[in-house]
């Protein structure tokens, strides 16, 4: 097993963050802002610290039950 | 026997009542009217009661009974869906004020299936917005749990959960993306079923996250939910994502052998790290009971487990801001602001990061189905005990956020997202209380499409068992 990956800190802004947003046509309140640049920290930060794991060597999520049953009818 | 007496019997037992003429359907569909009308005030887990469509369908169905023909086993059997499946000509909202005056035009196809089936829908039931975990303000308040009504009973099938612990229903659906029919099942002492992923039709059903979101059956008893399966399940020219696979007979194939059987315990799932001490001494004596019924029992690893939360979580945001987009940009202000800014953060996710949390997800279906190579059923706890309703409801959101996002391996969730992540048909079956009298929930896991072998072990382990025959000392419940 791996060793427990540690987060790096992702800096995001909330300037950052909202230029984003509005990117895709999203204008949100302030405290709506601060709570979604620290979500986006954090889920960043977590998911990248999974190289740890070597995610890289497997190809994204393909094993569809339906598809491995049906194929199999 | 009166019709109020049969109200916390099993559906298959209320089936079997109906067909011999013991018990009328007008009678029971009357009994569960009386007690939504006398308790739910204080539960919360009905949005809207169809209380004259109910005994009209009821009329029908006592009509079918006395003629000898009835359509089905679920032939006057009343139930109630989670407000996240069109129903129609009823307000379906998925618990959000973006939907608050959405009127279904025509029943979702597992609505249909039921209701062919002669079964008598009594309403639709209370849910976390949109099906995502915890709303700070619900639109129709919080459900309470039966068992203490200061407590949760789950989410997001909260409503689904509550009413067949309360006696309100015989049985109920809810929807399953991370957990949300076994938690919730878990919590308030009732037998709830993710099938495999595409075992059961999504048509008409408010989604979530496409690659994960499940319908379920919640029942007190695990015969009631392999009957219910045995309709829902198949294909559905209307949802070309659902499986083309015949569907089995569930019912017959229950048994309570299990010789031969080999049972996995998912070490990671017993870490006091992530669940009570409650839970393992539940789970431990639950394995001591399948082992006595003659299963071998090994221990089994999935070393990834306290990891599933976090990948969960970022693919349902992700997915579920592509299916909110239009609303989002029109209806920002209409949504609880948990839901909105989980949604857009899922909007921002980089796609490097999406392709991560994707690749993680097949590293944990791979451990999943290693294990299922060397043994048919896997076993852990599903959940904690439920948690207080206020003190987690009223922590700032700030801090909630960090906590569940800095400490994943911490937070509450990894037993059931794991099979929602890998697709397998899990469900949680009673299996005792903690010292202040609150449900625990045995969860069991086997091969994709094999719901006979996972009803067929919960059946065993339930048969052996006293916990389904026990009653929330709710007022008037017992």
């Amino acid at each position: 097993m791996a060793e427990e990956p540690e987060p790096s800190p992702v800096g995001f802004t909330t300037a950052e963050v909202a230029v984003l947003l509005a990117a895709q046509g999203y204008r949100v309140p302030d405290s709506d802002l601060e709570e979604i640049t620290e979500r986006l920290r954090g889920l960043v930060a977590g998911l990248m610290a999974y190289d740890a794991y070597r995610p890289f060597d497997v190809e994204p999520w393909g094993e569809w039950p339906r598809v491995v049953a049906d194929a199999g009818e | 026997m009166p019709a109020s007496e049969w109200v916390y019997r099993g559906a298959v037992e209320q089936s079997e009542g109906l067909r011999a003429g013991e018990l009328d359907a007008v009678e029971l569909t009357e009994a569960y009217l009386a007690r939504i009308g006398a308790l739910d005030g204080q539960l919360r887990s009905f949005i809207t009661v169809l209380g004259d469509e109910a005994l009209e369908a009821a009329r029908r169905s006592a009509e079918r009974l006395r003629a000898g023909a009835p359509l089905s086993r679920l032939d006057g059997i009343p139930f109630a869906v989670k407000d996240q499946m069109l129903v129609e000509g009823v307000r379906v909202t998925g618990g959000s004020r973006v939907l608050a005056n959405f009127v279904g035009e025509r029943d979702a196809t597992v609505v249909r299936r039921l209701r062919e089936a002669g079964a008598v829908l009594l309403g639709t039931l209370n849910t976390h917005e949109f099906h995502s975990g915890m709303t700070r303000d619900p639109l129709f308040g919080k459900t309470r749990n039966p068992w203490n009504l200061e407590r949760s009973p789950g989410a997001s099938s909260s409503g689904s959960a509550a009413a067949v612990a309360a006696g309100l229903c015989s049985f109920s659906l809810g929807g399953d993306t991370g957990g949300s029919i076994r938690a919730p099942a878990s919590y308030c002492g009732v037998v709830g079923v993710k099938a495999t992923w595409s075992r059961v039709s999504r048509d008409g059903v408010i989604p979530l996250a496409y690659s994960m979101d499940c319908v379920g059956p919640l029942a007190r008893r695990v015969e009631d939910t392999a009957l219910v399966l045995e309709h829902l399940a198949g294909a559905d020219p209307l949802d070309p994502t659902a499986s083309r696979l015949p569907v089995p007979s569930y019912v017959e194939d229950l048994t309570s052998d299990l010789a031969g059987l080999r049972v996995g315990v998912i070490t990671e799932m017993l870490d006091p790290a992530v669940i009570q001490p409650a839970a393992i001494a539940a789970t431990e004596a639950a394995v001591t009971v399948l082992r006595e019924l003659g299963a071998a029992v090994v221990p089994v690893s999935v070393p990834l487990l306290h990891q599933t939360r976090f990948i969960s979580v970022a693919l349902i945001m992700a997915e579920a801001a592509s299916h909110h987009r239009k609303w989002l940009l029109e209806r920002y202000e209409d949504y609880d602001v948990n839901t909105r800014t989980n949604f857009l953060t899922g909007a921002l996710l980089p796609a490097g990061a999406l392709g991560q949390a994707q690749r993680m997800r097949s590293l944990v279906a791979r451990q999943v189905m290693g294990c299922l190579e060397e043994v048919d059923v896997l076993v852990g706890p599903t959940a904690d005990a439920a948690f207080p309703l206020q003190p987690r409801d009223s922590l700032p959101l700030r801090e909630e956020v960090r906590a569940s996002l800095r400490m994943p391996a911490m937070a509450s969730g990894p037993q059931t997202r794991v099979f929602s992540l890998s697709g397998h048909p899990s469900l949680s079956v009673p299996c005792g209380f903690d010292p202040d009298g609150l449900p625990l929930g045995l969860q069991l896991a086997t091969r994709h499409f094999d719901e006979t072998t996972l009803l067929r072990v919960a059946h065993a382990y339930e048969a052996r068992t006293p916990w389904h025959t026990r009653r929330p000392a709710f007022i008037g419940a017992t």
